[in-house]
């Protein structure tokens, strides 16, 4: 015979009402679904951070995972485009960029690439931008070169502050520029007091081989044809006026054989006959001589 | 008795921490049906309502966002004789209330169905302090009521300041702040046997739930059945319950009388299931499908199939007419309404202004019943439907709703029992260490 059960109570049970009732609790149900949830994950990594190792493998491969994620080739700055500058400046920033090609552009550092390439004597300023989606944007704007800087067989071109800006095989690659000499010979001081000698120079300019620092402190004009021009350390510029009307007088000291006209002191040039010179001004003064003794 | 109104301020307070919150519950375990509703109340709306004294605009300040209902177990006459089968009951009609209304509730106002309710009156009268009437002067004059004689197994459960009168000038409103040199107060108290109480209240506390007020079932049903002009003008209310008849008097929106008969709808269905030898359920279903109370020439011609007790097959059917039907419930009917008439003439109903008398619950159902009870009762006689609240389902909106209704109209209505108002005592503060002092007794 077939077993006959009661049929089940529809009633909830005890237990049952209770779990239900609580469910339906609202703060329960704040708890069950914000807190708990919070705090679980709160404890989980307190205690992987507990465990040192747990804790150094976790972070291991974190770091892997990250850096396989910034190492992808999507991530990639593959292309450099360089504005603003010279084919031969262009290779040799190129160079200094080189190593960025490849890197990942989620860690690219722009400030680093501009102060690498400002390092570059040519770049006075560089702007350094990552443009979508791998390239790297670098814009420039190059010195101006406005001297040439002679130490002993080195040629080195200087712009008007008197910042390097790189070194010269020989001066056929800058025929136009102006050479100045001497240790100390690119302060910004001195360049500058140079320039406005170079362009002061008027008659005087094509005759004008290049300027010696002297003591770090005055210039000397060097002449073509021999004639030091031995600059004041204050006011070198009208000295240079009163070389130029000097030059002008029926005389023209600058042409006779003088090895220097010295102007260092204000309202007292000398001149510096050379041998010949000497010699025939020591002739005259022995004729005269002679003749008054006579 | 202190400790007893302290415990019915205690639920006091609980309502009002509900209602703040904006969810209560109320919870109806009748002889036949478990119901439960969940309250949704607007607090600021309710605060406003209640400031004005308007009634319905409290009503609306609270909607039934979920409704559970299922048949009683373990309650007998309206009591409750089984507190795992109620138990289960209030847990099946609280679970499908609080599924619909996707909420947790823990208040519940209960409604005691039937715990032979019995009312008393009293009158207390005090000399006013000062000039005008205050709070404490209405105190006073409640604690110069007399208080029903305490009968063993007897607890008094409501207990009503009525009526104000100052200076012998008749003024149910609230006194407070009026001029005059006597104040006395009628106080209406209801009080019904403790063992059904205790063991709602247990019932309640195992569903893991906090009472927030009891309720008599006859002023439940009162406050639902009968519209706001019949409180005023005064009206009798007859709840028929499936195991017991709940009679309440309402005059100036108070009530002034509650009893208890104990015979319901079960007994017409026993009588019809004796009568006619009939399974109990099948009387059920009859009684209700195609009881009356008054039987006409067409009820002879209908017949209605009703199964022998212990009928197996088709041969054993047999079929009855409307009219024997209608004549097991007739007289079974009269005897009720008898018991009822004897009740108000008890209560002095025939010397009430307002004579109205208006049949609710279950019973009120039956076809032509209030025919049998204008008879009887001699009064016009009226079905009332409960208050419609908002958000109430359809199908728990039949007279059969109203003592559950009434308890969702008692929570929005305003608060006027004796516990509302400060307690007086010479010794309050002797009072709370010699509690302190017992406390520590009881419990070290």
């Amino acid at each position: 015979m077939r077993e006959v059960r009661p049929p089940r109570d529809y009633a909830p049970t005890r237990t049952g009402f209770r779990i239900r009732r609580l469910l339906r609790d609202q703060a329960f149900q704040k708890f069950a679904t914000v807190w708990a949830p919070l705090l679980l994950v709160l404890a989980g990594i307190g205690w992987v951070a507990s465990q040192s190792e747990l804790r150094n493998a976790t972070m291991a491969k974190f770091d892997e995972m990250k850096n396989e994620a910034l190492e992808r080739p999507e991530f990639a700055v593959t292309r450099l485009s360089i504005e603003g500058a010279a084919p031969d400046v262009e290779a040799a920033l190129r160079r200094q960029l080189e190593y960025t090609l490849g890197a990942s552009s989620l860690t690219f550092d722009a400030t680093r690439a501009r102060r690498r390439v400002e390092a570059l004597g040519w770049v006075r300023s560089a702007q350094a931008r990552l443009e979508a989606p791998r390239t790297l944007n670098i814009s420039v704007t190059l010195c101006q070169p406005a001297l040439i800087w002679r130490r002993g067989e080195a040629l080195t071109l200087l712009d008007a502050t008197g910042a390097a800006i790189a070194r010269l095989e020989s001066r056929a690659e800058h025929p136009g520029l102006p050479l100045i000499a001497g240790v100390g010979a690119n302060t910004p001081k001195a360049v500058n007091e140079a320039i406005r000698i170079f362009k002061d120079a008027g008659a005087l300019g094509p005759r004008l081989r290049g300027l010696v620092r002297i003591g770090e402190r005055r210039w000397n004009a060097v002449l073509n044809d021999g004639p030091v021009v031995m600059l004041p350390a204050k006011d070198a510029l009208d000295a240079l006026a009163y070389v130029k009307v000097l030059e002008q007088t029926p005389e023209k000291p600058l042409t006779k054989d003088v090895t220097a006209i010295d102007l260092r002191i204000r309202g007292r040039p000398t001149l510096r006959l050379g041998p010949d010179a000497l010699q025939s001004l020591h002739d005259g003064r022995n004729a005269t001589a002679d003749g008054e003794d006579a | 008795m202190n400790a007893y109104i302290s415990d019915m301020r205690a639920m006091r307070l609980r309502l009002k921490a509900a209602l703040k919150r904006g969810l209560v519950a109320v919870l109806d375990v009748g002889t036949a049906k478990t119901v439960c509703f969940i309250l949704k109340v607007d607090p600021a709306a309710l605060d406003q309502a209640m400031g004005q004294g308007a009634q319905h605009a409290a009503f609306g300040a609270m909607r039934v966002v979920g409704a559970g209902v299922t048949q009683s177990r373990g309650v007998r006459l309206g009591e409750i004789n089984d507190l795992e089968e109620a138990q289960k009951a209030i847990r099946t009609a609280l679970e499908r209330a609080e599924k619909m209304a996707g909420a947790r509730v823990d208040q519940v106002i209960a409604c005691l169905s039937a715990a032979r309710p019995q009312s008393f009156s009293s009158f207390g009268e005090v000399e006013i302090e000062g000039d005008t009437v205050s709070n404490h002067d209405i105190s006073r004059a409640l604690s110069a009521c007399a208080w029903p004689a305490q009968q063993a197994g007897r607890e008094v459960i409501h207990s009503m300041p009525v009526n104000f009168t100052l200076d012998s000038a008749t003024m149910a409103a609230d006194p407070r702040g009026m001029v005059a040199k006597y104040l006395s107060v009628d106080l209406m108290t209801v009080s019904v046997v403790t063992a059904p109480l205790q063991n709602l209240a247990t019932c309640v506390r195992r569903c893991d739930l906090e009472l927030a007020g009891v309720v008599v079932a006859p002023y439940a049903a009162a406050l639902s059945g009968m519209i706001e002009d019949e409180h005023k003008l005064g009206a009798a209310c007859i709840d028929l319950g499936a195991g017991a008849t709940n009679i309440s008097i309402f005059l100036r929106n108070h009530l002034i009388y509650a009893d208890s008969v104990r015979v319901g709808g079960d007994h017409l269905t026993s009588d019809i299931a004796t009568a006619l030898s009939m399974p109990i359920q099948s009387a059920e279903r009859i009684k209700t499908l195609h009881g009356g109370a008054v039987a006409t020439g067409l009820d002879d011609r209908e017949l209605i199939e009703a199964p022998y007790i212990g009928a197996g097959g088709a041969s054993d059917r047999r079929r009855i007419s409307r009219s024997a039907l209608i004549g097991v419930i007739r007289p079974r009917l009269e005897e009720m309404f008898e018991d009822i008439r004897n009740s108000l003439d008890q209560a002095g109903f025939d010397n009430l202004p307002g004579r109205r008398i208006v049949l609710t619950g279950g019973g009120a159902q039956l076809t032509g019943v209030e025919e049998v009870a204008q008879r009887v009762l001699g009064r016009t006689v009226r079905i009332g439907r409960p208050l419609r609240i908002a958000g109430l389902p359809e199908t728990a909106s039949g007279p059969d709703f109203s003592s559950a209704v009434g308890l969702a109209l008692y929570a929005a209505r305003p608060q006027d029992e004796l516990w509302d108002f400060e307690q007086v005592g010479g010794f309050k503060s002797r009072a709370r260490v010699a509690n302190a002092l017992r406390w520590f007794r009881d419990n070290w």
